[in-house]
Order: structure tokens, then C-alpha cells, then sequence
């Protein structure tokens, strides 16, 4: 079996012996280095390239999630956090994991043994909806990005993929199905007003009527979005007289 | 503001019934027709009446300043038997000019003219103002009583919930985890530090339980729970955090809401940490200025652009709102290399 190189990303040196030192019984992983904040961090994946990280999401000088806008990363990433195990989910897990503190050797194990197997099924969170207080890791072609839920505008069908509109101006296209878009993300935000399109409510501006049915103005999105007569009737019911 | 409101319309429902049950009364007594047998009398009647109402409306005003001014029961009954007497020789004067008006044959005019019983009239007069006021005093004691107990009941739940906010913050998950997660790399590097930490987590961990059962304590008692947060904080932070606590002796006995320090220690190494990842000092200064008690938190930073009194300092405040009133401050300033979040409390000697 190949080892994989591992680098540790906590700013707490207690945290960062306790988990050097579980990871001592596992001969297949070798730790390469240990960074203590988003900047550091960022130079010893440019310089190590190593194959799994261990991240503390809050760092002393920012949030573990801004390491992967400033650097191209495809490895595997291990959170290893006190409390909000969930901040994180993804489509892909396999790029994904978690690990609590305090931390547990049991739990570590099964994480190791994750990172070896090949069948992820057992595993699979597909089926688990993404909370609006979540970030959603996204793959492009040389990098993960995190995207808040609630940064997430609109999202836009296009044959087997899906673009989607990031408040701020961002745009990412995704092989993914809009259906599997619509099953995972929460309905009191989200919803399908169209066969090739899912909203965000929160960044609807104005609505204007057509007929029986109508075009959506968002925010910071230039071209309005058409509800279809399908869609329209069960939007009215259940978010415009609530 | 809405108290009040309900208050006037409530004086003008006890009003209408009270003058409704008067009049009532006044025609079983003397029969419809002495009233409005002719147009004469009902003029009169209007007018005796409307006079009538008016002088409540007065007498409202003196009773009033009675109710805030006069606190001896003795002293309101003889200033209203006083006024009583006052208001019906006004009242008198004006029924008989009226009459004289009117010519309606009154039978008080016949008795001033005839036996000039005049005093007893004034008693029998002033018995309406009498019983009106004193009406007046019971109802009000009574409607202040009962808001008085409402708003107990209120103070209450308030203290109950920011108990509830409370707990959650000492309990703070973040905080418990990370701590443990330090013992559990401690037990082997270090295990006399792993020794410690566990029994000063114990320690803040009883305190914060503890104290929830009381609403105020001694500052000597919060300052060493802070201090005891300090010290499990130190071990995580390690050469990164640096603090010290001084408190002049005269200040140690005096009773606070508890928990006001705490939660203040917590925001300084949050914030400090994430603007100075290198490390900072912490100073905590409870001393007395003039007649001021002042607690200060400071840490080494900077504020924010766009700071707010987030959700912690905003449970702090209204924990010192509800103990104070509006005798207190506190406010969050940079002072040089401080962030200094300070608290002061008016004391009197």
C-alpha cells in the first residue's frame, strides 16, 4: 500500500501533539509537516503537496475555509473541529471527512480505513439536506471552493449540468443534475420554479405577472427568471400569502 | 405608554358607572318627575349634573397630586374632608345661582331662605366629593398593586431567562471540547498540567452551576471564576495569551450581577486572537472612581471596522439594565494598544 503524506493545520499546539501523536499507529500515513494558521498553512501545501490535511476550521489569523481560495488543493481534507461537525457537507465525499474533538482513537481509525477503501457507499450522504447556515464544497478542475448555502442565488439547468450564481458575482459549473440540487438543499429557502431553474427566496427583489404566471427579479442577477405555469401555482400557495 | 392609555380609559368606565349608579339612585329617591317633570327641571338636572361631572374632573387633578405628594393616610383623609367641604360650597353656591336662574321652585333655596340651614346642606354636599375621592385612592392603590406585582412577575422572568443564556454560555461547547481535547494531549506530555486543567475545568464548570442559583455575588467570587477561566484558557493558548487581574481591596465585597466579567474575558481572547494571531495580553481592573465602581477588560488588539455589541455584550448589558436601571455604563473604546471594554456602576455612600 502506498503511504500518503499528511499535514496538520491547528493553531493550538496541544491539539496539534494529541493528533500527531494518534496518528503515530498508522505506519501507511507519514505527517510531513504542521502549519498553525491560513498563511502557513498555504506555504507548506505549496511546498509539501502533501495528500491528506487534518484542518482546525477556526485558525488564528482567519477561517480554515479561506486556505482554498488563495492555493489549488485536491487532496483529502480531514476537519477536525470541537463543535459545528456540520458546517461542511459535500457531494463528493470522498474528498470529505470529520473528525471531533476531543478526539477519539476509535473514530480516527475509521477515518484512516476510509481514506484507504475505495467503496464510499456505506458512507454516502446524498440523501442528507444541506442546512442554510452550511458551506457546500464544490469541485472545479484544479480546486475545492466552499460556498456558503446562503450565498447561493440561483441555479441554473443546462442538459446534464449545472451552473450556479454565488452572491458576489461568482459562477461555477457543475456536472450535477438539477434534481439533485433540489434534494439536497432546504426547501424553506430554496425551491423549483421551473423546469431548468432553483431559487434562492431571500434574493427575490420584485416579481412581475404574466398571465398565470410570472418572471422573477434577483438580486445582483441581471436577466429575469421565468416561473413556469406548473411552479407558479404551488409557489403562490406556499410563500406568497404565507 | 400603553399603561397609561388603559389607566384613562379606565377612569372614564369607573366614571360612567359610578355617576350611572349616583343618578339612578337620586331618581328612585326624589322620582322621575322632580328631574324631568318640566323643561325647566330637566335644564336643571343637566345643569346640576353636568357641574357635578365637571367638578370631578378638578377634583381628579387635586386628588392626583394628593396621591404622589401625601403619603400619611391620616393626613389625605383630612386633606380630602377638607377639599370635600370646599367643593361643595362651591357646588352649593352654584346650585342655588342656578335655581335662582331658572325659577324652579328648588326646595334648596326655600331651605336657605327659610331655616338658612345652611351647614347641614354643606355636610350633604360635601359627601359626593367625599366618597368620590376616596373611591379615587382605593382604586388607584389597588391598580398599582396589582401592575406592582406584574411587574415582579416580570423581573422574574427576565433573570429566569438570562439564567437560561447563561447556562448556554458557560457551557459553551467550543470552550468544554477544546479543553478536553488539550487534557487529552496533556495526559502524556504533561501529565501534572493535565492534572490541573482538569480540576480547574471542574472548578468553573461547579461555579458556573453553582452561581446560577444566584442572581448577584461578591466581586472577590467573579474574579476568581474569570480567573479560573484564564488559567484553562492559558493552558490551550499557551505562550499566545498572557493576563493579569488586579482589584483594589475596597472593591472586593461589593455584590454584582454574576458572570459580567466572564463572558467579557471570552470576547477579548476571541477577538484578540483573530486580530493579533501572535499572542496578547489580557488586564483585568476592578477599582472604585469617585463614586463609581469600574470593572475593565482590557486586551491588546484593535477593534473592528464595523464592530457591533454583539449577542454576549447585549446580554451583558441588559443583565446590568435590569440590575441598575439607568445607573450604570458601559461602553467598548480602543485606548492605545487596548481594547477596553469597561463597565461602571454609580454607588452610593
Amino acid at each position: 500500500m502506498k503511504r500518503l503524506t499528511a499535514l496538520i493545520i491547528d493553531d493550538e499546539r496541544l491539539a496539534r501533539i494529541i493528533l500527531r501523536r494518534e496518528l503515530e499507529i498508522f505506519p501507511m500515513i507519514e505527517v510531513i509537516g504542521e502549519a498553525i494558521g491560513v498563511n502557513s498553512a498555504v506555504n507548506c501545501i505549496k511546498e509539501l503537496n502533501p495528500d491528506i490535511i487534518f484542518l482546525d476550521i477556526k485558525l488564528a489569523d482567519g477561517n480554515g475555509f479561506d486556505i482554498f481560495d488563495k492555493i489549488d488543493y485536491k487532496g483529502k481534507i480531514i476537519f477536525v473541529t470541537a463543535y459545528n461537525e456540520y458546517a461542511c457537507r459535500a457531494f463528493e465525499i470522498n474528498a470529505l471527512d470529520y473528525l471531533l474533538k476531543p478526539l477519539s482513537k476509535e473514530r480516527l481509525k475509521s477515518v484512516i480505513n476510509r481514506v484507504f477503501s475505495d467503496d464510499q457507499g456505506q458512507y454516502s450522504t446524498e440523501h442528507l439536506k444541506v442546512r442554510y447556515d452550511d458551506r457546500i464544497m464544490i469541485e472545479q478542475k484544479s480546486n475545492f471552493h466552499f460556498i456558503k448555502v446562503e450565498d447561493l442565488v440561483f441555479i441554473k439547468a443546462n442538459r446534464e449540468y449545472t451552473t450556479l450564481f454565488v452572491n458576489g458575482g461568482k459562477e461555477y459549473l457543475l456536472l450535477k443534475s438539477i434534481t439533485d440540487w433540489q434534494k439536497r438543499l432546504p426547501e424553506e429557502h430554496f425551491a423549483r420554479i421551473h423546469r431548468n431553474s432553483i431559487i434562492n427566496f431571500n434574493y427575490i427583489e420584485r416579481s412581475e405577472r404574466i398571465g398565470n404566471t410570472a418572471i422573477l427579479f434577483l438580486r445582483n442577477i441581471a436577466e429575469p427568471v421565468t416561473v413556469s405555469k406548473r411552479h407558479y401555482k404551488m409557489l403562490k400557495s406556499r410563500y406568497f400569502y404565507k | 405608554m400603553n399603561l397609561k392609555k388603559v389607566r384613562i380609559n379606565d377612569f372614564w368606565i369607573y366614571q360612567i358607572i359610578g355617576w350611572s349608579l349616583y343618578i339612578s339612585k337620586e331618581i328612585g329617591q326624589s322620582g322621575l318627575g322632580y328631574y324631568f317633570g318640566s323643561i325647566q327641571s330637566v335644564l336643571r338636572t343637566f345643569l346640576v349634573f353636568g357641574g357635578f361631572f365637571l367638578m370631578t374632573v378638578v377634583l381628579r387633578y387635586v386628588c392626583r397630586y394628593i396621591y404622589k405628594k401625601v403619603a400619611s393616610l391620616i393626613m389625605i383623609i383630612l386633606l380630602v374632608s377638607v377639599i370635600s367641604i370646599i367643593f361643595s360650597f362651591i357646588w352649593l353656591e352654584f346650585r342655588i345661582y342656578i335655581s335662582f336662574l331658572i325659577q324652579a321652585g328648588d326646595r334648596y333655596v326655600d331651605y336657605y331662605n327659610g331655616h338658612l340651614d345652611y351647614l347641614y346642606m354643606l355636610l350633604q354636599g360635601a359627601w359626593v366629593p367625599f366618597v368620590w375621592a376616596i373611591l379615587y385612592f382605593v382604586i388607584r392603590y389597588w391598580r398599582e398593586m396589582t401592575s406592582e406585582k406584574e411587574r415582579a412577575q416580570k423581573a422574574i422572568m427576565l433573570s429566569q431567562r438570562s439564567h437560561l443564556k447563561m447556562l448556554r454560555y458557560q457551557l459553551n461547547p467550543h470552550f468544554l471540547f477544546n479543553s478536553l481535547n488539550s487534557i487529552l494531549a496533556l495526559v502524556r506530555e504533561n501529565p501534572d498540567q493535565a492534572e490541573l486543567m482538569v480540576t480547574e475545568l471542574s472548578d468553573f464548570l461547579r461555579s458556573s452551576l453553582h452561581y446560577n442559583d444566584r442572581l448577584s455575588i461578591p466581586i472577590s467570587e467573579e474574579l476568581e471564576i474569570t480567573r479560573k477561566y484564564l488559567a484553562i484558557e492559558k493552558i490551550r493558548y499557551e505562550e499566545r495569551l498572557e493576563y493579569a487581574i488586579d482589584a483594589s481591596k475596597e472593591v472586593l465585597d461589593i455584590l454584582i450581577p454574576c458572570f459580567i466579567t466572564q463572558p467579557l474575558v471570552e470576547n477579548s481572547i476571541r477577538h484578540g486572537l483573530e486580530t493579533n494571531a501572535m499572542g496578547i495580553k489580557i488586564l483585568i481592573n476592578a477599582f472604585i472612581n469617585g463614586d463609581q465602581l469600574i470593572i475593565e477588560v482590557a486586551n491588546t488588539g484593535k477593534l473592528a471596522e464595523n464592530w457591533s455589541f454583539g449577542v454576549g455584550l447585549q446580554n451583558i448589558y441588559d443583565r446590568l439594565e435590569n440590575s441598575y436601571l439607568s445607573n450604570f455604563g458601559f461602553s467598548l473604546i480602543e485606548d492605545k494598544d487596548f481594547v477596553i471594554a469597561r463597565i461602571s456602576i454609580d454607588i452610593k455612600k
